[in-house]
């Protein structure tokens, strides 16, 4: 019966949703004010509603009701709870229920906190956002419900949950990327309803600038912690693989970054109002770029795990309606838009053009080359291959390039920089940074290596102009309180930037593998750690069976640490995991992955692959620090004062 | 002309889409063969039963397929049963390749489920079948009256490949 | 005044990008890792005489890509598939054949799709210049940017 509801209800939110898309809209040409004012009410609606529904679909599996297809596909009665309710977003129909009830979640959330913009925007954007629920609502219950039942001969238990997924990095990595990839939603609405009603300004920008923070917060919250998910779970220690699947969420992540600094230029200096909107338009739609390739499995990748092809012709119907359309309103409308600024050189404005220029090109550089296989397959052409070698020989020197801006950006002024002070300012900077890159990994390794130089002097240039303007701008500690959230925010992010890059250039040229075959008792020395293989013993879990080894890790003679590493096989699903085992601290991490019992079986000889990653979690740790600066930019007193000025009102 | 420049990102996406649209009629996990077009690369192997070596010279003069399988791959069962039906396709030879697999069995797969093949290449250790290409079983290979490689099918051969797919390619190539 | 400027900063950034284009196909600096990793031979699956080769052993696995896994590399797959190859470029490897010899060997059976850095031919082109492209517009859209002589520009 529950299930039925449930269809019932996703069928109310379609007619909620597209009441929304029509009604307020149709009040700001008509000029009706009860019309506009409805917007409000429809959006908690339709929040409300797909709340409902979700919570009946985790319902069904956390009561394993195997007759709902969707519960029987991807859940046993053996999967520990938590994990049923995981499954809930573990594959094709349930995740878009995840995504589209997010994005009624968004939608309320600008009911909620937008009192104080005009009624007429407020009615322009959430009917735009209405818009796009009608479409996910529509491809949902025309393609993919997920309530549908296998009624009356129901199976006794089901399919379980794809093994990969079995693992806490999932239970929170969809859920943030999602809320990233629909957040841009509301950015891309504030844009439409801005080129809709021709008001294209600095109040455009300060509105919509929040919502990209905390979209972009989240969006890099849930690609780091695929990340690190894809980290322990693969088994080979790689942290990114430059897979489609990634590209796809790192495309908006490119470009919602220029975003977020093509906003401040608008919202400080009224310029380059044609270009943040754009970018504000790219932005989601590389997001729903992002879910069509990821959906459509129209690229090959280590895991698409949710894929029909069958499904990729309604998704791509609404991609071409939604951006064709939204870019066609851009050509039309974009230049009634005129701004009249000037600036030099080396202003602030253009730094942050640059930035916005790398970043772009970035996107586009990783976006053909996801693409390019695609290409050349659709002219009937040979089939390729575009992999990390290519990414990581195109991608870096752009990344660098980045970089030396960024360095020079907090020492900036607007219009105008006097150009004697920098040039002074920097070179002392330049020769710092270039110094210590060359005299610290030299001291530690005794090997200079032109990688390791070339990222730890441009992430120590990035910190050091930072930290150095900072201190310029309060001429002593006691006035650091200052300098106002914002600047707070960039200063985090741009360290956390720093951090990240080193954490990369150190993992990526220091680090140690091994793929070896061990006895029983043997033992291996990696870098300065021996690793002691103990044995193999028996394992059986809820769901699964496997070994579990026992790797003793010792140093300077201390025992530092006892590695169980275990491969486990998921008995209905017949797939061999590896579970990775690893010691981490601030400055490596000691991973190990069984293999495979070798030849003869008698001796217990296993293989595996033992992993040596120095500075490994300094990526995520400077990520955290990105995902931090955000969140200090969003506490920025200007978006408090709305916040404020919201509870008056509300009392 | 000044406008035309905001018109651009909509020209890109167009173009994009229309390859998204080509690309969701392709299949992006199927791999076409190298070797389409080249000779059978020249081998030397045992043959699975008796004790004549078998070399590249026996694709010459006939039409035939090279069917890859092995006794651990599940879908090798499932078109076994269609190659015993194919074999009876006149102007036709089958050949085998036992991919990786243990003697004995292979043996005993041929006894119990019945024989399609003129001969079997036994490659216990794959290095044929690198030379061939092969990536996994079961595959098969299309090949001429001059032991040229024409196709290659990734995947078992079920009666609708071979109604759709290789027996029009065969009475092709048996005409030239 | 800006022009200066601008000449400084696209001096640093081409020399990064040299400095990192030469290090990326600069394979003779001995990393730290590889001399310790040299000891203890007998237990390594793949065991080298000579570190540089061991990295180039390394270096061709990790280009290569394994046609069953779809996308990860043969150094590191788990895939029956992924384990001959590497065998087979162990075995190359040791009997002196060079790196380009070793991936044509596999390109000629396996085709282009192999190579996870495609090859510069006429059909990548487009791939291998887009980059530079690229950034050849972005800094020329910025040179232009600050050239014109703002008194009644009406930039949008």
């Amino acid at each position: 019966m529950l299930p039925e509801f449930a269809n019932y209800l996703l069928q109310l939110t379609l007619s909620l949703a597209l009441v929304l898309s029509i009604c307020p809209l149709t009040g700001t040409f008509l000029g009706k004010h009860k019309w506009m004012q409805f917007a409000r009410s429809l959006a908690y609606a339709q929040c409300l509603c797909l709340c409902l529904a979700y919570l009946l679909l985790a319902y069904a599996f956390l009561s394993n009701d195997f007759s709902v297809m969707y519960v029987a596909t991807n859940s046993n009665s053996q999967l520990p709870w938590y994990y049923r309710l995981c499954a809930v977003w573990g594959a094709h129909e349930g995740s878009l229920l995840l995504w589209v009830f997010l994005l009624s979640i968004w939608t309320a959330a600008v009911a909620r906190f937008s009192r104080h913009l005009p009624l007429a925007m407020v009615a322009r954007v959430l009917s735009v956002l209405g818009m796009i629920s009608v479409g996910f609502l529509l491809f949902i219950i025309i393609t993919s419900n997920p309530f549908l039942r296998l009624l009356p001969d129901f199976p006794l238990d089901g399919r379980d949950l794809n093994p990969l997924l079995q693992d806490p990095g999932l239970i929170i990595h969809p859920p943030m990327l999602y809320l990233g990839y629909v957040g841009f939603s509301v950015a891309f609405a504030f844009a439409i309803a801005a080129l809709i009603g021709g008001r294209l300004d600095a109040a455009w920008a300060r509105w919509s600038k929040p919502w990209t923070l905390a979209a972009w917060c989240f969006l890099t919250l849930g690609i780091i912690l695929g990340s690190w998910w894809a980290y322990r779970q693969l088994g080979w220690g790689g942290w990114w693989f430059w897979d489609p699947v990634e590209n796809a969420s790192f495309l908006p992540w490119l470009v919602g970054t220029a975003l977020i600094h093509s906003l401040v230029m608008t919202e400080k200096r009224n310029a380059f109002k044609a270009w943040t909107a754009l970018l504000a338009i790219l932005t989601f739609s590389l997001s729903l770029v992002g879910t069509f390739l990821v959906r459509s499995g129209i690229l090959i990748s280590v895991h698409a795990f949710a894929v029909d092809p069958s499904r990729g012709v309604f998704m791509l119907i609404f991609l071409v309606i939604v951006i064709g359309a939204s870019l066609t309103l851009y050509a039309w409308r974009v230049n009634k838009v005129k701004t009249h600024i000037q600036f030099s050189f080396f202003s602030r404005e253009n730094l942050l053009l640059a930035n916005n220029m790398l970043l772009t090109a970035a996107m586009l550089v990783v976006l053909l080359g996801t693409l390019y296989p695609l290409f050349m397959d659709a002219l009937g052409l040979e089939k390729i291959s575009v992999g990390p070698p290519y990414f990581n020989l195109v991608f870096i020197p752009l990344m660098s390039i980045i970089l030396c801006f960024m360095g020079v950006v907090p020492l900036s002024q607007w219009h105008h920089t006097s150009r004697h002070l920098v040039t002074k300012k920097l070179s002392i900077m330049l020769g710092f940074s270039l110094l210590i890159a060359f005299i610290l990994p030299w001291m530690i390794t005794h090997v200079f290596n032109p990688w390791v130089f070339l990222g730890m002097s441009l992430a120590l240039w990035v910190v050091a102009v930072t930290l150095q303007s900072i201190f310029r701008k309060t001429k002593n500690f006691i006035a650091l309180k200052k300098l106002n959230m914002s600047q707070w925010g960039m200063v985090t992010a741009h360290i956390g930037v720093a951090l990240c890059v080193i954490g990369v250039v150190l993992t990526s040229e220091n680090s140690i593998q091994r793929e070896i075959r061990l006895s029983p008792g043997e033992t291996t020395t990696v870098g300065d750690y021996q690793f002691r293989f103990v044995g193999v013993q028996d394992l059986t879990g809820p769901n699964y069976t496997g070994a579990k080894g026992k790797v003793v890790v010792e140093k300077d003679m201390k025992e530092i640490s006892t590695l169980q590493p275990e491969v486990r096989f998921y008995t209905v699903q017949k797939m061999a995991l590896p579970k990775t085992a690893i010691d981490a601290n601030l400055f490596r991490d000691l991973y190990v992955a069984l293999g495979e019992p070798l030849e003869p079986f008698e001796k217990g000889d296993w293989s595996m692959r033992i992993y040596y990653k120095p500075f490994v979690r300094w990526i995520w740790g400077g990520a955290l620090l990105m995902i931090f600066g955000g969140v200090l930019a969003l506490l920025d007193r200007r978006y408090r004062h709305y916040l404020g000025r919201l509870k008056q009102v509300t009392k | 002309m000044k406008r035309i420049k905001y018109f651009l990102p909509l020209l890109i996406f167009i173009a994009i889409a229309l390859f998204f649209w080509k690309g969701l009629q392709k299949d992006p996990h199927e791999i076409p063969s190298a070797l389409i077009g080249k000779p059978v690369p020249a081998f030397n192997y045992p043959a699975l039963t008796g004790n004549q070596p078998l070399t590249n010279k026996i694709f010459i003069g006939k039409v035939s397929l090279l069917n890859v399988w092995a006794t651990w791959c599940p879908t090798c069962y499932a078109e076994h049963a269609v190659l015993l039906d194919i074999m009876r396709t006149p102007n036709l030879v089958i050949y085998g390749l036992n991919y990786k697999d243990d003697r004995t069995k292979a043996e005993d797969w041929i006894k119990e489920n019945g024989n399609p093949y003129q001969a079997v290449i036994y490659d216990a250790k794959g290095t044929l079948a690198m030379d061939l290409g092969v990536y996994g079983a079961p595959e098969t290979f299309v090949i001429d009256k001059k032991g040229i490689i024409r196709y290659k099918h990734i995947g078992a051969v079920s009666p609708n490949v071979w109604e759709t797919k290789l027996k029009p390619l065969l009475e092709k190539l048996n005409h030239e | 005044m800006s022009r200066a400027s601008y000449a400084l900063i696209l001096c640093v950034s081409l020399f990064t990008m040299t400095a990192s284009l030469a290090a990326k196909d600069d394979h003779s600096y001995v990393d730290a890792g590889l001399l310790r990793l040299a000891q203890n031979k007998s237990q390594q699956l793949y065991p080298f005489e000579s570190p540089a080769l061991q990295q180039r052993f390394e270096n061709i696995t990790t280009e290569l890509r394994c046609l069953v896994c779809q996308n990860e590399s043969i150094a590191d797959s788990n895939a029956p598939l992924a384990k001959d190859l590497r065998d087979e470029v162990y075995y190359k490897l040791q009997h002196g054949y060079s790196e380009d010899e070793i991936k044509n060997y596999l390109v000629d059976r396996y085709g282009q799709f192999i190579l996870f850095r495609p090859a510069f031919n006429l059909s990548t082109v487009v791939l291998w210049i887009f980059p530079l492209l690229v950034l050849m517009i972005g800094f020329l859209i910025l040179f232009f940017q600050t050239q014109r002589k703002p008194r009644h520009g009406n930039k949008t």
